[in-house]
């Protein structure tokens, strides 16, 4: 048994383990103290309790700046992929002779004498019978998407007008609930002649075209 | 297996160490009820974790019994590995490890007079209190009686009886380091002081704040954090440190190297341990400052375990001795573990990859390396060296301790590469707003079928350490029946 084997070499002992540190390792702890000061400095928010997001606020001059404006287009795709993406595919173009395309689609450019009011009645309503698109004939149908809210249909719209080569203005959700209003009549899906037969609607344009979508 | 004895430095006047043997009778009943509990507690923990990783490739799987859905046997796992097994080691490793080192039998004079016979007594006594807050406290999660607080599922009672009887046995503890041999303690003594002070105030606070009185709701995210930051850095973690600073110089013949940092890795341990889990909060409702705070204790923690590191896996070690030391091996690898766990804890708690792997089988990869890696295997360790010592004579199975060795190592490795790399995947494609949830859920399918065999793994490697251990203690029974005892 070695008992008293520390007990014969204490000198030993503080001359073996009492060699200084490697500078290079003093220095990098030195650093990443000093860079844990900082991080915290910068990031505390003022150690105030109420604030809750160090990036989103001026802490210097106090209170909580308003959350950065969300950009529809996406809201919109999220919402796309959610929602429409099973007919429509993620590149918009379809299935041939099933579910017609969106990008390049004279219904949702609003091209000719398709409109925007058009395009959000469809999709509130839903669409039956013979429909054209780019030059095909499809017969299929579309589910009405009222459920979904006024907002979410114009990010959804918004979106679909501005990817894959599309590049149209943005539909603001006043004018969904406008159109809303003025489709609530309508019970049954649309079919194409009779959502031509409707006037056009063009939403008052506020803001420039929206640069497309990378 | 080589018996090596913890000397006693510089023994004051009036204060001559007391026989090793002495010591070690003076504590044997207690430290093998503590471990052999210990050790059952676990085996039932790893078997509800496989059943827990089973139910996430199969959803179905004993889906219809509401008391064995998924939200009560995860929680019940978890607290059966941190209170059943992790815990109660802890304390059967401090008990015998504050003895030995502080070169006193429990009870004072030789351990065997009147003193010693009742402190055993109400040791054993506070061991079957604790061992039976446990299982109601489980049975009381089975039945759907958890409070719902992440770690603190046990009804009041149950933590109430856990705390009393934690104070029954820790405060003997301390009082043996009071009454130490040793004036200058050692650097084990320090962290086992720590220890044992420390369990007591989070787990009463905790339990205080967040299931006995509950504070305002925005207040207990924090509080929660900073327990279970806590529990694992500064009562669990520094058990398992004292284990290693009392053994491993020992066990492979060298000297601690650069003795001097161990104090400032003692004090920068206690600074940011209870810091180390607020990062969990980034984005939640709660002062920026806090989290801001844990991503710095995250990142700074490596600076303990650094020094840490340089203390123990500095030694220069004779390879030789190593391979022949099962203990030492253990020992080596918890603090492995520890280190690992520090770099991906720094990893994870900066705010971009935080974001990224939250809520993800990352974290959960973090969490399972603390408790069966840097904390379970140096109690692995302790358990290997103080069974031959308490019993005085070789007990362990050789092949099993070897087979229980290889498989902890391979599947805990594995469940934790496993979870890492599934949990990235997961959390990269949750950021991908193209992805479907129905997707991500199909991605991480494989890696939850290999973590489910690498569950496999950890229940075989403990139910061989179970093996292990009934075959030392029951071997000692029949060697006593043999003698005519």
């Amino acid at each position: 048994m070695n008992n008293d084997h520390h007990n014969q070499h204490p000198k030993q002992v503080t001359e073996e383990t009492n060699r200084p540190l490697s500078p290079w390792l003093v220095g990098a702890f030195m650093l990443a103290l000093i860079w844990g000061g900082l991080y915290l400095g910068f990031n505390s928010g003022g150690f105030r309790q109420d604030v809750y997001e160090s990036n989103a606020v001026n802490w210097v001059g106090g209170g909580a700046t308003a959350a950065a404006p969300v950009d529809p287009k996406v809201v919109g795709k999220r919402l796309y992929t959610q929602n429409c993406v099973v007919c429509h595919q993620p590149n918009g173009m379809g299935v041939a002779g099933q579910f017609p395309p969106l990008a390049g689609s004279e219904w949702v450019l609003t091209e000719g004498n398709h409109a925007e009011n058009h395009l959000v009645m469809l999709v509130l309503n839903g669409l039956q019978g013979t429909f054209e698109v780019k030059g095909q004939q499809y017969n299929n149908a579309m589910v009405p998407w009222k459920q979904l809210s006024d907002e979410q249909i114009a990010d959804i719209l918004t979106y679909i007008r501005s990817d894959w080569g599309n590049n149209t203005p943005a539909i603001s959700p006043e004018f969904v609930t406008q159109i809303r209003k003025t489709d609530a009549a309508q019970s049954d899906s649309w079919t194409q002649e009779q959502l031509l037969a409707v006037p056009p609607v063009k939403p008052n344009v506020t803001s420039g075209a929206t640069p497309a979508m990378k | 297996m080589s018996h090596h004895n913890l000397p006693h430095h510089h023994p004051a006047p009036g204060h001559e160490p007391v026989d090793n043997k002495a010591i070690d009778a003076s504590v044997r009943l207690p430290v093998i009820i503590l471990f052999g509990n210990a050790i059952h507690w676990l085996v039932i923990a790893c078997l509800l974790s496989l059943v827990v990783s089973i139910k996430l490739i199969a959803p179905g799987f004993l889906g219809g019994i509401s008391f064995l859905n998924y939200g009560r046997l995860a929680p019940m796992a978890r607290d059966l590995m941190l209170y059943g097994w992790a815990s109660q080691a802890a304390i059967g490793a401090g008990v015998w490890l504050m003895a030995r080192l502080c070169g006193r039998p429990l009870g004072g004079g030789d351990g065997q007079g009147m003193g010693g016979m009742l402190l055993r007594t109400l040791i054993i006594s506070a061991t079957v209190l604790w061992n039976l807050a446990v299982l109601l406290g489980t049975l009381a999660i089975f039945a759907g009686y958890s409070t719902g607080v992440e770690w603190l599922e046990y009804p009041n009672w149950a933590s109430a009886m856990l705390l009393l009887s934690f104070l029954l046995i820790g405060i003997w503890a301390v009082l043996l380091f009071d009454r130490r041999s040793n004036p200058r303690a050692e650097v084990a003594q320090w962290y086992l002081v720590a220890a044992f002070c420390w369990f007591p105030w989070v787990y009463g606070t905790a339990n205080l704040l967040l299931t006995w009185k509950p504070v305002q709701a925005s207040a207990q995210g924090p509080i929660q954090s900073w327990y279970c930051g806590s529990l694992l850095a500064l009562w669990l973690l520094p058990v398992a440190l004292a284990s290693a600073y009392a053994l491993l110089p020992r066990l492979l013949g060298c000297h601690m190297n650069r003795r001097h940092l161990s104090t400032l890795g003692f004090w920068m341990l206690l600074l940011l341990g209870g810091w180390n889990g607020m990062d969990r909060l980034i984005g939640g409702p709660v002062p920026a400052w806090m989290t801001s705070a844990g991503v710095v204790a995250g990142v700074l923690f490596l600076i303990p375990i650094i020094m840490i590191s340089i203390n123990l896996l500095g030694m220069p070690r004779n390879e030789v001795i190593v391979s022949a030391s099962l203990p030492g091996r253990f020992l080596l690898m918890g603090l492995y573990a520890l280190v690992i766990v520090g770099v991906i804890g720094a990893l994870a708690s900066l705010p971009d990859v935080s974001g990224a792997v939250r809520f993800t089988a990352f974290t959960e990869a973090k969490t399972q390396l603390w408790i069966l890696g840097a904390i379970s295997l140096p109690l692995f360790g302790v358990l290997y060296e103080s069974l031959p010592q308490l019993l005085g004579r070789d007990c362990w199975c050789p092949v099993l301790s070897g087979r229980h060795y290889i498989l902890t190592l391979v599947g805990l490795g594995m469940l934790v590469v496993l979870m890492l790399l599934g949990g990235l995947f997961t959390g990269l494609a949750l950021a991908d707003p193209t992805v479907s949830f129905l997707n991500i859920t199909s991605y991480s399918y494989p890696f939850h079928l290999m973590e489910c065999v690498a569950q496999l793994l950890l229940l075989i490697a403990m139910l061989t350490l179970g093996a292990n251990i009934t075959f030392a203690l029951a071997g000692d029974y029949l060697l006593n029946k043999h003698n005519g005892k």
